[in-house]
This record gives structure tokens, C-alpha cells and sequence, in this order.
């Protein structure tokens, strides 16, 4: 065959249903381009504006006593203020604003806080897991999973290797969990331990429901959600959605969320249906830090970080439409949980070392405890590291 | 040609001011094209749309700091092709471990009734770098040093892929193999 006849073919070769394909990929870009936010002229030229500035004010500084002024007046511009935080917050955990306990992840260990604020530690463990209605805890450490009583009797431990992320699943029979690069799955009983797949670090997440079906991201970050006791890859998703930093169940299994990071400090939200179907995509500006969906709908709360703040935002997950900032400030918001209910967020301020309780349907009710680092750590006088929400559970 | 590439330019400068209609010209001329180098590629329809919208969405993000006096299909070629090789090869890497039921799922979708003329078949059999460069050449019609400089590879990497890929595309076709 000559090359000219190649080309022929090639050319004549008709994708399938290329119209259909055509027709869907413009209403996905018509959609991106509808939405992204077009930088502004100063942004689009900021080097070099930055450059210009910048080269001006050390000339300044350089040649004259005034100079010194400018250099302050940018520096006062950029920001030095480290206050931040909610005023007046309470100085201790008290009372939690609603019923169930919520589980936490300290550098002095986990702990369980009931909602009398009184606080019990399950042991040096470094990462948790609520079993679905609280009654056990999977706990990991280095190279242990453990599963505990959340009154800290230990139920059965598995040593691996470099035990990460562990989730138990909604049936109460499963827990996934990353060893190293490999996700692997055992019984709620500590039994069956297997390996599944090879996974990148992001939390395997059990779809809601009685069936055993977990989505999690493989070693090239190909979306997989399988069917894990008969093996059975249901759907997988790559492209627009690869190498997620996060995955998320709604609480009706009707949703998947796929939160990934992009270039130039932006991030893209993916929503599939339960069949893998992709139904909604937007990009954002900024960092994305955590998201959650509401236990009741398909709202997320999202918290990206823009510069020198961060954002709490809550988002229609079925149209990714009418996102409303519920709370920004300065520095870090490192993670957020819905209360059972759904009525309240807890947003963790890690650069204020405070919690944040905010009424989801009411953003001007918010109650701030501070202090968290040493009441997570108890023993230490000085400020410790911020402990980690790993979930609050359960309903009753 | 030159009314195309000026046309282009007034979509492209459109598009980055915020113009749907511009965008939409854009994508009209541009879809065709990426969504069946796409294909040729990696053999698979969903995968093909997926890469080829994945392309222009990123065309989209970094729509403000296009240079406009740059010819716009390279750019989104560059995309597409190479996103389609690393699909491909994650999909031949995941038959190589011996995965069944994640192999089984990767197998290329064929809608019912589809028929795969035998030059496309046989492009499937080629390794997607070897099949990459022959979409290049004999699709998009892009010179060895321009493919050279889309997939940043030395020339005689190009014209060596480009000369095994139609060797063995020709003994495919001939029932030599």
C-alpha cells in the first residue's frame, strides 16, 4: 500500500458515533468555557508586572533613605498579619452542637469525642475509621491495622506493611486499605486479607449500600470501582478525573465526586452518576484541601485555599452550580465533616488551632473552640500539631 | 490555507476575550480531527472522546496565555496524541500483569454493526508510539521534524518509528504475519 492510499483510509475511518461524540464533547467545553473565570488583564501579565514592581522597589531602597518606606509599604501590602481566627472562641471543647461522637486523629493518638465534649483516647494510632454505626473503630499505625472498641479495647490487629487510609465499608464486613502501593481488603473480623490492586494514595471509598463496591484510584490513576468480592470491575473513569486526590460517595451511592488537582493552582470537580457516567464537570481557582457531601443530598462542602486563605464553600453536587462561600479566613482550613443530621460543618482551622461549628442552613451561627492542639495532646503545655477530623458518626 | 490560519487567529483572539461563537468555530474545525487521531490510537470510542474533550478543556485553561501567532491544531495535537499514547500504553501495561478482570474491561469497545476496515485493524496492532507516529504523518499530515518536535523525540527516533510502524503495517495487511 502507497502512503497516499494510507492516508485514504485513514481519513475515511469513522470513529464510532462520531456525531454523538461531537455533540457531547461541545456541550462539556461549552459548559468548562461557561464557567472558568477569565483572568483579568493584571493577572495575565503578573510576572512581569511583579518583576517591574519588585525591581523598583529595591532600586529604591538601593538609592534612598525614603526607599525604606516603599519596601515596608510592600511589605505591609503582602501581609504580615499572623492573628487569625474566630474572636472570643471558647477555650475548650465543651459540647459538641449535635448528637453522635466524632473521631480524631491527633499526634498524641486517636480519639473519640462524645458529644459531651468529654474526649477518650483509643491509643497511639495514626489514622481511623468509623465502622458504619460506631461500634468498632479501625485504627492504623506504621505497619498495623487494628480494629478497637471506641472504648479502646483492641478487637484484632494485621501487621503489613506501611498501613495507610484505612475505610470500613457501610456493610460493617470490609475494611479497604492501602499498604504501601498496594490496596488491600479484609474482612471486618480481621479475616481474608488480600490484595486488590496496585493504588496511588488516595482513600479507597466504599459506595454506600450493602454490596461491596469500593472506588479507588490505581497506580496510572485510572478511576476503578469495583465489585470486590467477585472481583468485578463495574466502571472506570480516566482522563478528566485521573490521578483524583480525593473520591467521595454521596450517602444515596447516586454520586461519585473526584476532586483533581490541576496546573496554575486550579482543580477540577468530576461528578459521576453510580454507573459511571459523567454528569457534571467545573474548574475552580485554588487548592483544593477536602470535600465532603452532606449525609442527606447531594450538597459538598469543599474547602480550597487561594492564595494566603482559605474558603469553606458549599456546592450543588447534581449541577456543581450555586456555590455559596459559608466561611473564609486567613491561613489553613485543613478538613471538614457534616454532623449525622446534616444540620452542622465542622470545619478544622489549622492555622487558628481552632474548630469551627457552623450551621450549614444558618452560616451567621458559628461557634469557635480553640486551643485544639493541646487539648489533643494532653501532657504538653506547648502547642502540639492540629489534630485531623477523620469523621463524625453516627445518627441517634 | 492562509484564510483557515487567519480565521484562526480571529477565533482564537474571539475565544480569549470571551466569545462562545468564536470557541464554538474553533471547536468545529478542530473536533473532527483530534477525536479520530484520538481513535487510531487507542481503538477506543470512549476513550477517544474522553481524550479528545480532556484536550480542549485544557486548550481552555490555558486559552489566556496563547500565543495567538501560533497555528492552534499543533497545540491541541500535541495534546491529544500524546495523552492517547499514555492511555495506550497503561492499557497494554494492565494486559501485561495478567489482571482478567481489569483486562477485560480495558478491551476496545466495538459498538454492534461497527465495521473495523482491515487498515485500521491492523494500525491496532502496531505499539502506540508506532501507531502514533503513522497518525501523525498520514493523518494530520505533519513533516518527521514536526512530529519530532510534538512528542519531543530526536528526528531519527521519528523517522525510524515511522519506517518499522509501515513495515509491519504492510505485513499485517499482506497476511505476512
Amino acid at each position: 500500500m502507497n502512503e497516499r492510499k494510507l492516508k485514504q483510509l485513514l481519513v475515511a475511518t469513522t470513529p464510532p458515533d462520531e456525531m454523538g461524540a461531537q455533540r457531547r464533547g461541545w456541550r462539556v467545553v461549552r459548559k468548562a468555557f461557561g464557567e472558568r473565570e477569565p483572568s483579568p488583564w493584571p493577572m495575565r501579565h503578573r510576572r512581569p508586572l511583579t518583576a517591574v514592581a519588585v525591581a523598583v522597589a529595591v532600586l529604591a531602597a538601593a538609592v534612598s533613605p525614603p526607599g525604606r518606606a516603599v519596601i515596608d509599604g510592600v511589605r505591609d501590602a503582602v501581609g504580615t498579619e499572623t492573628v487569625v481566627g474566630v474572636p472570643r472562641p471558647r477555650p475548650a471543647l465543651f459540647s459538641l452542637p449535635a448528637q453522635g461522637r466524632v473521631l480524631v486523629a491527633a499526634p498524641g493518638g486517636v480519639f473519640v469525642v462524645s458529644s459531651d465534649g468529654s474526649r477518650r483516647r483509643l491509643g497511639a494510632y495514626e489514622q481511623a475509621t468509623w465502622s458504619p454505626q460506631g461500634l468498632f473503630v479501625g485504627v492504623a499505625k506504621r505497619h498495623q491495622l487494628a480494629a478497637v472498641t471506641p472504648r479502646g479495647q483492641v478487637r484484632w490487629t494485621l501487621s503489613r506493611p506501611n498501613v495507610w487510609l484505612p475505610r470500613w465499608s457501610p456493610s460493617g464486613f470490609r475494611i479497604a486499605y492501602l499498604s504501601g502501593r498496594n490496596l488491600r481488603i479484609v474482612a471486618g473480623d480481621g479475616t481474608g486479607d488480600h490484595r486488590v490492586d496496585s493504588a496511588q494514595r488516595v482513600a479507597p471509598m466504599w459506595k454506600p449500600g450493602e454490596e461491596h463496591v469500593l472506588a479507588y484510584s490505581d497506580r496510572n490513576g485510572t478511576i476503578n470501582v469495583i465489585e470486590t468480592d467477585g472481583a468485578q470491575t463495574l466502571w472506570t473513569a480516566a482522563g478528566s478525573a485521573s490521578s483524583p486526590s480525593q473520591l467521595e460517595w454521596s450517602s444515596d451511592a447516586a454520586r461519585l465526586l473526584a476532586v483533581r488537582r490541576l496546573e496554575g493552582r486550579r482543580f477540577a470537580l468530576v461528578v459521576f452518576d453510580g454507573d459511571g457516567r459523567r454528569r457534571q464537570y467545573l474548574e475552580l481557582p485554588g487548592t483544593p484541601i477536602d470535600a465532603a457531601f452532606s449525609p442527606n443530598g447531594h450538597r459538598i462542602a469543599l474547602i480550597r485555599r487561594v492564595g494566603a486563605r482559605s474558603e469553606l464553600l458549599v456546592v450543588d453536587g447534581d449541577s456543581l452550580r450555586n456555590q455559596s462561600v459559608v466561611f473564609s479566613g486567613r491561613g489553613l482550613f485543613s478538613d471538614v465533616a457534616w454532623s449525622p443530621g446534616g444540620r452542622w460543618l465542622l470545619l478544622g482551622w489549622q492555622s487558628a488551632d481552632q474548630w469551627l461549628f457552623i450551621r450549614s442552613a444558618d452560616v451567621s451561627k458559628v461557634a469557635a473552640v480553640s486551643s485544639l492542639s493541646v487539648q489533643f495532646d494532653p501532657g504538653k503545655t506547648s502547642r502540639g500539631g492540629f489534630p485531623r477530623i477523620e469523621g463524625w458518626c453516627c445518627q441517634g | 490555507m492562509a484564510g483557515l490560519r487567519g480565521d484562526e487567529r480571529a477565533w482564537v483572539r474571539g475565544a480569549q476575550a470571551g466569545s462562545l461563537a468564536d470557541l464554538e468555530s474553533l471547536f468545529r474545525e478542530h473536533w473532527p480531527r483530534a477525536y479520530r487521531a484520538a481513535y487510531l490510537v487507542v481503538h477506543d470510542g470512549a476513550a477517544a472522546e474522553d481524550i479528545a474533550q480532556e484536550a480542549f478543556l485544557a486548550a481552555i485553561r490555558t486559552l489566556d496565555r496563547f500565543d495567538r501567532r501560533r497555528p492552534f491544531a499543533p497545540w491541541l495535537h500535541r495534546i491529544v496524541v500524546n495523552r492517547a499514547i499514555d492511555w495506550a500504553r497503561a492499557r497494554t501495561l494492565r494486559a501485561e500483569v495478567g489482571d482478567g478482570s481489569l483486562a477485560a474491561v480495558s478491551e476496545p469497545e466495538r459498538a454492534p454493526g461497527t465495521f473495523s476496515p482491515p487498515v485500521v485493524a491492523a494500525l491496532a496492532k502496531l505499539s502506540p508510539d508506532h501507531r502514533a507516529v503513522i497518525v501523525l504523518r498520514h493523518l494530520l499530515e505533519y513533516t518527521p521534524g514536526e512530529i519530532a518536535e510534538l512528542l519531543a523525540l530526536p528526528r531519527g527516533t521519528v523517522n525510524s518509528r515511522l519506517r518499522r510502524g509501515l513495515d509491519e503495517l504492510a505485513d499485517l495487511l499482506e497476511g505476512r504475519r
